[in-house]
């Protein structure tokens, strides 16, 4: 015990100018973070706003039993997770493919445009998207139903079918962020000594080969942390664009977790139960990404700590 | 290094504690008793207020309103003028304790609900201070019913006026209408034949615009005496949930048939006003149900076409037997102002209110000043020619926007619509819903509403659509109303029947 | 450098076209929207080129002057902001990035713990009020100065940094402040920018905090105006009675709005886009 002690105080000598280093951002944390957290009481308070949490009465687990015991719970997480799940299946590798494929233009100029415009969407709110994905999925005059009425199929009235307003929501979201996604691998790919490309060319190996076995190890180490990221958040799925494209006849699909929540009118002022439900994603978002950690340090061997 | 670490963590921890205590201690001194002596009129006072700021109106400085109501009562504001979410402002406002002396409250909910924690003063314990108020209160039970608290306090100063402003109605394009010689329907059976009719001479159009989900039934479901939620049957003298009635289930059954031969859009349901606004304007739409201002405000983003675009009133089409001519009146707005029980100028605050209550108050918010806003011929107000229409008004000066008013005499502002709209105006009362009675709930009572109550309204609404747009069968319906009725309707009925009993005990006490 | 064009690039340009079109295409129509008048668009006829070409919304946004403070306000909070973030952010992840450090491991923890649980928004806001930054140019760039995503992308940058160059700081007799001003720092540029370009983008699209932490109605970022110009009446269709509140909102109107407050931000980007070239990290370390 004693060696522990000491060797611990040495360490902590030995660090001094990097925890100096971490000090401003170890603050922040404290202070944004760590202080407000005692927030959470709230969820087991029934939280007077003018009485503040010094003098709200304790409540205990009763509104985590309210939200397991509404019968919209299953269907609510159910249907969350699966928008999770295909928005990582689909939105995670889409930049990471896009960012290759800009990498492969070997005119400067047109990689900058390509790249320029792709990040655009990301810059236009969701309640614009929602109009636009109405204008376009419109079963009377929108481009995609002519497009499908010109190779012989049947139009369809997409925003109003409970199956296809994931394929909707997916198909915008991934619209929205690809090319930004591109920005981070791109900064990656700064990072790949040229001399490898050179040396595998000298090898024979044809471009595909190169990307498999230089590129793609030379950009893993920011791919490894932003799926292991993305795992993290895949309970997490913004209200507003599922809020703007979802009508009463695809409440099937469309009722997540956050638009339940508003439904409920709990943004209108039961914070108690508003966050014993952010209470209850949080423990399982961090379930996840405990998993996908532990997981990619024994797969891949990098990991967040 | 650790240790330091930690040591700042527990000073920043201790210095928030100590402040949110602090913050809870002077909440405790609140009931202190107001100074009598400052109540007097002539001391000039800045009290703050928080309000909403329209976008099309926002708030300003300058606004000559405020600056009449100054000269008259002495009393002036530092306004935190709010513009979008406002719930949250309102919340945080409350929850740091630093609630300003008058703050608008967006329901009635908010306000019972810190009222009763004592943030909001009980204005019915104040009464004989306030004459007008009462004497308001007295002339409009209606609006008495709709303000009060689940104790029978009231902490909730209504508004008065404005709500006829977003009258629902259905309008038609009398123009398109006269050209082809075709009468508006009256019934549902001839608003069928004529939206066929017009189909028929404009096949790529759907002659009856609707949209926003299943918002469309709400303004539907008098013609079919029934109502879109719970409601009080004024004239069977109960509670009942519109939604299994077999009245609705005749509604249901005609927006079906409305969808399935194309007189409404397919994706109406999905669409927002714009898409609403476009079906109107390029004349792929005939016929439709909205606020009553469109009438004027549609043509307006025609421009110099505009002349080429006319909608008119139309009388509400009757769908059953039993069924009224008419649309839904929502009644009351929704927001309302409350004064904050630690208001160090409480009782001047309180007399400035009531004055706004009073027939001279009324007349100041709605006019403005004699010779500044509008000037008398001939026995004659007229506003000023500055102000083309009224949200110019009320953009220029202040007049009639929140915070600047109680009560107005909406009257004066009709020489501001166009003469179509005056006409229609006129008889819009006639074809309108008796208000549902706003009712206020305690906390247990809330939570019923939202938990079950918001259950069996999704549950609902997924069921209805179905059935309109026919992926369900309208055999089914007798299994969609046991199905609902299982997810514990009865229940939030109960609430409404025991609010309502309660609402009215409170009244007949009162007098 | 010699490659030939084979069907590989046939095929990737054809990709990246459509991916062009999809991207470029809305931005294309609400440019031509904001340019046309009012009744060209009502009637559905304008899609891709203006039609009956005015500039009246632009003159219209820029004549509200709420506009012209919200630019001149977000500007400051913007460089500020990212100034600070950008310092935080890359000292945290620079010594989180040694994974020899002294409790290292138990603070990554407490990080990513964070991601996850948090007080709300009350509790952060009652927090910021005791320090007496409501109101303050401080609200706007302190409570949201470390975003632990970026956090954590950049310590896997750093952590991607070849040994040697530290090793070599070292014996040249620099502290761990000097390495990482000296040489760390100026060899991040591509991540630098790239998270600089986050928080940057992340402040310019602010509303929340704003919206807790400002009063005054001249300290309001341009994107809370741009909000109140276009989202007002979107959330509240038929529903409830929203006295006075049924204007119409022209689309012309919105859209030159989003153009007016998106097109700087867009123009940035090219100049950060220097600092992405393949291999230029390897490139000055060897210079």
């Amino acid at each position: 015990m004693q060696a522990q002690k000491q060797s611990f105080l040495h360490k902590l000598k030995r660090d001094k100018y990097l925890l100096l280093l971490l000090l401003p951002c170890a603050l922040y944390y404290i202070i944004f973070k760590y202080v407000p957290i005692f927030g959470v009481s709230i969820a087991f308070m029934d939280y007077n706003l003018f009485k503040g949490i010094t003098e709200s009465d304790w409540v205990g687990f009763k509104y985590f039993s309210m939200f397991f015991n509404t019968p919209d719970f299953w269907p609510v997480l159910r249907n969350t997770f699966l928008l999770g799940l295909y928005k990582l299946v689909f939105g995670f590798p889409a930049p990471i493919i896009l960012a290759l494929l800009i990498n492969e233009v070997s005119k400067s100029f047109l990689k900058r445009f390509v790249q320029t415009v792709s990040y655009l969407p990301h810059f236009i709110s969701n309640v614009v998207v929602a109009g636009i994905a109405v204008m376009f999925l419109s079963p009377t005059g929108g481009v995609v139903n002519q497009l499908l009425n010109v190779i012989g199929l049947d139009r369809i009235n997409f925003l109003v079918e409970a199956s296809w307003f994931r394929t909707i929501y997916i198909t915008t979201d991934v619209w929205q962020h690809i090319g930004w996604g591109t920005i981070i691998y791109l900064a990656a790919l700064t990072a790949i000594d040229p001399q490898l490309y050179e040396a595998a060319r000298m090898d024979g190996a044809n471009r595909w080969k190169q990307t498999l076995n230089i590129t793609l190890p030379g950009i893993a180490p920011a791919i490894v942390i932003i799926l292991i990221l993305d795992i993290g958040k895949i309970l997490e799925i913004g209200f507003e664009k599922v809020y703007l494209l979802a009508t009463p006849a695809t409440y099937e699909t469309a009722d997540i977790i956050s638009t339940y929540v508003y439904r409920v009118g709990l943004t209108q002022g039961n914070y108690s139960y508003a966050t014993a439900i952010d209470l209850f994603t949080g423990i399982i978002s961090f379930i996840f990404i405990i998993a996908a950690n532990w997981f990619s340090r024994r797969v891949s061997g990098s990991s967040i700590w | 290094m650790k240790i330091w670490k930690r040591k700042m963590g527990m000073v920043a921890l201790t210095t928030i504690m100590i402040g949110t205590l602090l913050g809870g201690c002077s909440k405790e001194n609140e009931a202190k008793e107001g100074n009598y002596e400052s109540a007097a009129l002539g001391k000039e006072i800045t009290l703050q207020m928080m309000t909403f700021s329209h976008t099309n109106w926002p708030y300003k400085e300058n606004w000559p309103i405020y600056k009449f109501l100054k000269e008259e009562t002495g009393v002036s504001f530092k306004v935190q003028p709010v513009m979008s979410d406002y719930t949250t402002t309102m919340n945080l406002a409350i929850s740091s304790g630093e609630i300003p002396d008058l703050m608008m409250v967006n329901s009635l909910n908010a306000a019972n609900t810190h009222g009763a924690s004592g943030a909001f003063v009980d204005y019915f314990e104040h009464l004989d201070q306030m004459p007008n108020y009462k004497k308001f209160l007295e002339e409009h039970p209606e609006v008495k019913a709709a303000i009060l608290s689940p104790e029978g306090k009231n902490y909730f100063l209504p508004l008065y006026g404005l709500e006829q402003q977003s009258r629902r109605s259905w309008l038609y394009r009398d123009d398109i209408f006269k050209k082809h010689n075709l009468t508006p329907p009256t019934t549902y059976d001839e608003l069928y034949t004529v939206a066929m009719k017009l189909k028929e001479l404009y096949p790529d159009s759907f002659p009856i615009a609707v949209f926003n989900g299943l918002s469309p039934l709400i303004n539907m479901a008098p013609g079919f005496n029934t109502n879109s939620g719970y409601y009080y049957d004024y004239d069977k003298e109960e509670w009942r949930y519109g939604p299994t009635e077999d009245n609705y289930k005749k509604m249901v059954e005609f927006m079906n048939k409305f969808y399935t031969e194309g007189l409404v859009a397919p994706d109406f349901m999905a669409h927002k006003r714009k898409q609403f606004n476009d079906l109107l304007l390029q004349n792929k739409a005939f016929i439709a149900s909205d606020y009553i201002g469109i009438m004027d405000e549609l043509p307006l983003v025609l421009g110099d076409k505009a002349s080429e675009f006319s909608l008119d009133y139309m009388v509400p089409p009757v769908g059953t037997p039993d069924g009224k001519s008419q649309n839904v009146f929502a009644g009351l707005q929704s927001d309302g102002f409350s004064v904050a029980a630690n208001s160090k100028e409480r009782d001047r605050l309180l007399k400035y209110m009531d004055f706004l209550y009073s027939p001279e108050g009324i007349e100041l918010a709605t006019w403005g000043k004699e010779g500044e806003t509008f000037t008398t011929e001939n026995g004659v107000r007229k506003f000023n020619e500055d102000y083309k229409e009224f949200g110019d008004l009320r953009t220029k000066t202040g007049i009639a926007t929140v915070g600047a008013h109680t009560v107005l005499d909406m009257t004066a502002y009709e020489s501001m619509y166009s003469p179509k709209m005056q006409a229609a105006m006129k008889i819009v009362s006639d074809h309108e819903t008796k208000p549902q009675p706003r009712l206020a709930y305690t906390n247990e009572e809330n939570e019923v509403l939202s938990m079950v109550g918001e259950t069996v309204k999704k549950f609902h609404e997924e069921q209805i659509a179905k059935f309109i747009l026919g992926q369900k069968s309208m055999d089914e319906w007798d299994n969609y109303v046991s199905e609902v009725n299982k997810l514990g309707v009865q229940k939030v009925l109960e609430v409404h029947q025991s609010a309502y009993e309660r609402t009215q005990k409170f009244l007949n006490e009162g007098n | 450098m010699k490659q030939k064009w084979n069907w590989f690039d046939a095929l990737n340009a054809v990709i990246l076209s459509g991916i062009v079109v999809a991207c470029l295409y809305p931005f294309v129509y609400m440019l031509a929207v904001s340019l046309s008048d009012s009744a060209a668009i009502a009637s559905g006829e304008v899609w891709l080129w203006p039609k009956g070409f005015n500039l009246d919304m632009y003159q219209y946004v820029f004549e509200d002057g709420r506009v012209l403070k919200g630019y001149k306000n977000t500007l400051i909070y913007v460089i500020l902001g990212t100034a600070i973030s950008l310092m935080v952010t890359a000292l945290g992840a620079y010594t989180l990035s040694k994974s020899k450090m002294v409790l290292g491991k138990p603070i990554l923890m407490m990080i990513v713990f964070t991601m996850f649980f948090n007080g709300g928004m009350i509790p952060t806001f009652l927090v910021v009020k005791e320090l007496g930054f409501v109101n303050t140019i401080w609200g706007m760039v302190l409570p949201g100065a470390v975003g632990t995503w970026n956090l954590l992308i950049m310590r896997t940058f750093f952590m991607g940094m070849p040994q040697e160059l530290e090793e070599s700081g070292k014996i040249d007799g620099l502290s761990e402040i000097g390495i990482f001003f000296r040489i760390v720092l100026p060899l991040s540029k591509p991540v630098l920018a790239t998270i600089g370009l986050y928080y940057a983008v992340g402040m310019w699209n602010n509303f929340m905090g704003p919206l807790l932490y400002l009063r005054d109605a001249d300290m309001q970022p341009l994107q809370v105006i741009l909000r109140n110009i276009v989202l007002s009446g979107q959330f509240t269709g038929t529903e409830g009675p929203v006295v006075g509140d049924i204007v119409v909102i022209e689309d012309g109107l919105k859209f030159a709005t989003i153009m007016v407050s998106t097109l700087p931000i867009l123009l940035v980007y090219p100049f950060i886009q220097k600092y992405f070239v393949k291999g230029a990290l390897i490139g000055s370390v060897k210079g």
